[in-house]
């Protein structure tokens, strides 16, 4: 009966208490000035007033906005051609080098000609977010796709299924779990990514808002939008864990 | 044509010409000072090279970016697997680790150039920071993954809990964990470069950005193909390390789905 | 026994007390950006150009991206000078607290030297700041120290910048780009880019802060009080040393490029287009702080907004330690 409750018990949240904890002593101990690390209950204090203010919540709206498009573009692409690269080997063959020049590059450098050749608004942080993000979705399906069970698929054609439709009916969910992992590191790299973009040139978006507090020296200001990007990313997450739950019924390492 | 394809070293050079093809074109295309041309970017690296300053930068970054990535495989290994073999202590950490995440470090620059200085050290616990998301995770997925029968035959065999983690889980894991060191990899590229933007002293970043804030484009670029010269270096490496520890692991000739 | 040893201990505790209340540090931290600090690239590249330098004090040098970020630093007390924008600075004091004082000044605006200015295409038909109304216009930051002035400037000529143009974020170099795509009807322009772009003939000037206000200090260098209170010598030698760097730096226009160019990465071809040119910014020969024009700036910045109240600049002035030192 224990072992039970004990399973059911969110403790997740003990570590995320003892973070907010020790942000509390360091911010009292005097280790860090107020002017530069403010005390959580101000921070949340003023979190919660913002998410009352419609203006801020059309910068979360935003920055949520071009989070999710360039993440759904990334993972399209990613999948897309992770499972092409992983089962055809001419495709593996040109894909292979592109990824590894283009995957370490810091498309962050590239950001002043997006802007000029996109515009200012969603159109280039959507494409910044998804460059960054494709890679790590693409390495895990590519590596997903390779590892799947030959004798899966040689059933399945023996079956009668054609070449195509057995990477959608075989290759596809056997690499599943692999996708997902890489959808999770591609989440946070969005999260990420699209904040950074928004600090260095915008006009909206929590990470204006940072970036704007933080030339005002309101202190307090510049931790909400990290304490909204942070929530919106568990959020997020937990979503991509339901979905995960949903989609993997049956796998082993479900059970 | 499927046999040009399968000449060992053509594609590869193939797909940088046909990058660097690309490149031109955008460049040309969009005629803008910010995105220069191949031939101006090559034009860029004698006095680069010349100047005893950039390899120096390019030492510095290497160097945080090899021990920030050693340190995170140290860090996020045991943690990943332990993830994977412990439901409670998946539980416990996974809140912990999506809260922590998204946040991007470098806002929180200021207070951590405070207590660790303006040198290597935040720029470094910078990188360990981002590279440790991709090894976790995929340590864990590998970790969980690992079939029960064979821990259990392990176990019926007398094996005891931590030679089973040993023996059985990690090389079990191993396909996927190294996919989680190659992603780390990347990211460890991509965060020596932007750790570097906020506090400069030295470094790639240090290079690309100061020469963004004054227009040397083809500097930028320059150190731009730099990384990514770097970027192939590591991966190949990686992948003779890769098939030497789990060669085993691979399916034999690929994944027949068509017979063109 | 134990008494007597108490007794040793406690002098020798006082003693080394006062001994470390009198001894000054000998280091300074100073925080510093690109460009336009050719003072304390002097300091940095040519040390032995200044007395004692390295020997009996030293410089420790932290380089930023910018001002803003200085500002954090010294509120923290991770460095004990920097440079500073006049705004970044006062807010700074008023958002953060942050008690410092302008011991120096490295550029500025005067009649007849460059002054920021806004530009449009060679052949835009716009011709004046009034038909900016419902237009594009990009500044380098928005609520940064230029901005005061542009939007005073804009109101005399009846335009809102906060309601009649639709302001974006553009950072100086790439502002010659932007004006070419189209992307914004007129843009900021600071050197070394406007000498660029006015040699490729690409575009006007519409109007410059000049317009405005005539002397526009762009930035100082500041030290927090606390440091200064325990360290007066050091920091009197630091400011001396700014003086000293900005006569050398103006005295030797052609060593300046060069050492400039060593800090900036910048080939000195570039730099020979505008800098100590009469197509640059004014330095006062000792590095003298304009404090009445700051003072006007801060005025401007209450009216517009960027600062929560009125700031009087004497707050940062302690004149042991301003520049020109004897």
């Amino acid at each position: 009966m224990s072992a039970r409750l004990l399973a059911r018990a969110p403790i997740g949240l003990l570590p995320i208490a003892v973070l907010i904890g020790i942000w509390q002593a360091v911010a009292l101990s005097g280790l860090a000035p107020p002017a530069l690390l403010p005390r959580p209950a101000l921070v949340f204090a003023r979190v919660l007033e913002q998410l009352g203010q419609p203006e801020f919540l059309l910068h979360a709206a935003a920055t949520l906005r071009r989070l999710f498009a360039g993440f759904v573009v990334a993972l399209v692409l990613g999948v897309a051609l992770g499972l092409a690269a992983g089962v055809n080997r001419r495709v593996d063959a040109v894909v292979r080098p592109l990824v590894r020049i283009l995957a370490p590059i810091p498309k962050i450098a590239l950001y002043p000609a997006l802007i000029l050749t996109l515009g200012f608004d969603d159109a280039p942080k959507i494409v910044l977010v998804a460059a960054d993000s494709f890679f790590p979705i693409l390495l895990a399906t590519l590596q997903g796709a390779r590892a799947v069970e030959p004798k899966l698929v040689w059933a399945a054609r023996a079956a009668g299924t054609s070449a195509a439709a057995s990477i959608y009916k075989v290759v596809l969910p056997a690499t599943l779990p692999a996708i997902l992992t890489g959808c999770r590191i591609g989440l946070v790299v969005s999260c990420i990514v699209v904040f950074l973009a928004e600090m260095i040139s915008s006009t909206d978006g929590l990470g204006w808002v940072l970036v704007n507090a933080a030339r005002r020296f309101q202190t307090v200001d510049m931790f909400v939008p990290l304490i909204a990007i942070s929530v919106l990313g568990l959020a997020l997450n937990l979503g991509l864990s339901a979905i995960r739950a949903r989609l993997l019924v049956g796998f082993p390492e479900e059970a | 044509m499927r046999g040009l394809a399968t000449l060992p070293g053509l594609p590869p050079l193939l797909a940088i010409g046909g990058l660097l093809a690309a490149w031109q074109a955008a460049s040309l295309a969009v005629g803008l000072d910010s995105l220069p041309g191949v031939p101006a970017t090559l034009a860029a690296f004698p006095d680069l090279i010349r100047d005893p300053d950039t390899i120096r930068n390019i030492a510095d970054s290497l160097r945080r970016m090899v021990v920030g990535f050693a340190a995170a495989l140290a860090l996020a290994l045991p943690l990943g697997i332990l993830m994977g073999r412990s439901r409670t202590f998946a539980r416990l950490m996974n809140p912990l680790l999506m809260v922590t995440y998204p946040v991007p470090k470098a806002a929180l620059m200021p207070i951590i150039m405070l207590w660790l200085g303006v040198g290597d050290l935040s720029k470094t616990l910078v990188i360990v920071f981002a590279v440790s998301l991709p090894v976790i995770y995929h340590a864990y997925a590998g970790a969980r993954a690992v079939e029960e029968k064979m821990l259990w035959s392990a176990a019926a065999m007398g094996m005891s809990g931590p030679a089973r983690l040993l023996r059985v889980v990690v090389p079990a894991a191993l396909p996927e964990i190294l996919v989680g060191c190659r992603t780390g990899i990347v990211i460890a590229l991509i965060t020596m470069v932007t750790s570097e933007m906020i506090a400069r002293q030295s470094g790639i970043g240090n290079l690309i950005f100061n020469s963004l804030d004054f227009a040397q484009y083809e500097t930028v670029y320059a150190m731009i193909v730099v990384v990514g010269v770097l970027g192939i270096v590591l991966d190949i490496a990686f992948e003779r390390l890769r098939t030497a520890l789990v060669g085993w692991a691979s399916p034999v000739g690929e994944v027949a789905v068509a017979s063109a | 026994m134990r008494t007597q040893i108490a007794g040793l201990a406690g002098a020798a505790l006082v003693l080394s007390l006062s001994a470390a209340r009198a001894e000054e540090a000998t280091t300074i931290k100073v925080g510093w950006t690109i460009p336009a600090e050719e003072s304390k690239y002097w300091m940095m590249r040519r040390p032995d150009a200044f007395a004692g330098l390295g020997k009996t004090w030293k410089i420790e040098f932290v380089q930023f991206q910018g001002t803003p970020l200085i500002t954090q630093a010294l509120a923290a007390g991770a460095v004990d000078c920097g440079t500073q924008a006049p705004l970044a600075l006062a807010q700074g004091a008023i958002g953060g607290g942050l008690k410092a004082d302008i011991v120096a000044q490295h550029v500025a605006e005067k009649a007849g030297s460059f002054s920021v200015y806004w530009a449009v295409k060679k052949d835009s038909p716009i011709t004046s700041p009034a038909e900016l109304k419902g237009k594009t216009v990009s500044i380098n930051a928005l609520g940064g120290g230029i901005y005061a002035p542009f939007a005073l400037l804009l109101k005399k000529n009846g335009v809102d910048a906060q309601k009649d143009i639709k302001m974006v974020e553009i950072p100086f170099p790439v502002s010659e780009d932007a004006l070419k795509t189209g992307r914004v009807d007129a843009a900021v322009m600071n050197q070394p880019f406007a000498a660029k772009a006015e040699a490729n003939g690409t575009i006007r000037k519409l109007f410059s802060l000049a317009d405005q206000q005539a002397d526009i200090v762009h930035t100082v260098e500041a030290c927090r009080k606390d440091f200064v209170q325990q360290n007066p010598n050091l920091v009197k030698t630091y400011v001396k040393a700014i003086t000293a760097g900005m006569k050398l730096a103006l005295a030797d226009r052609a060593e300046t490029l060069k050492v400039v160019s060593e800090v900036m990465k910048v080939p000195v071809p570039v730099l020979d287009t505008y800098l100590l040119k009469d197509n640059d910014f004014s330095r006062d020969p000792t590095a003298a702080p304009n404090f009445a024009a700051i003072q006007t700036l801060y005025d401007g910045y209450a009216e517009t907004g960027l600062l929560p109240r009125k700031l009087d600049v004497q707050e940062f002035h302690d004149p042991a330690v301003t520049a020109p030192l004897q």
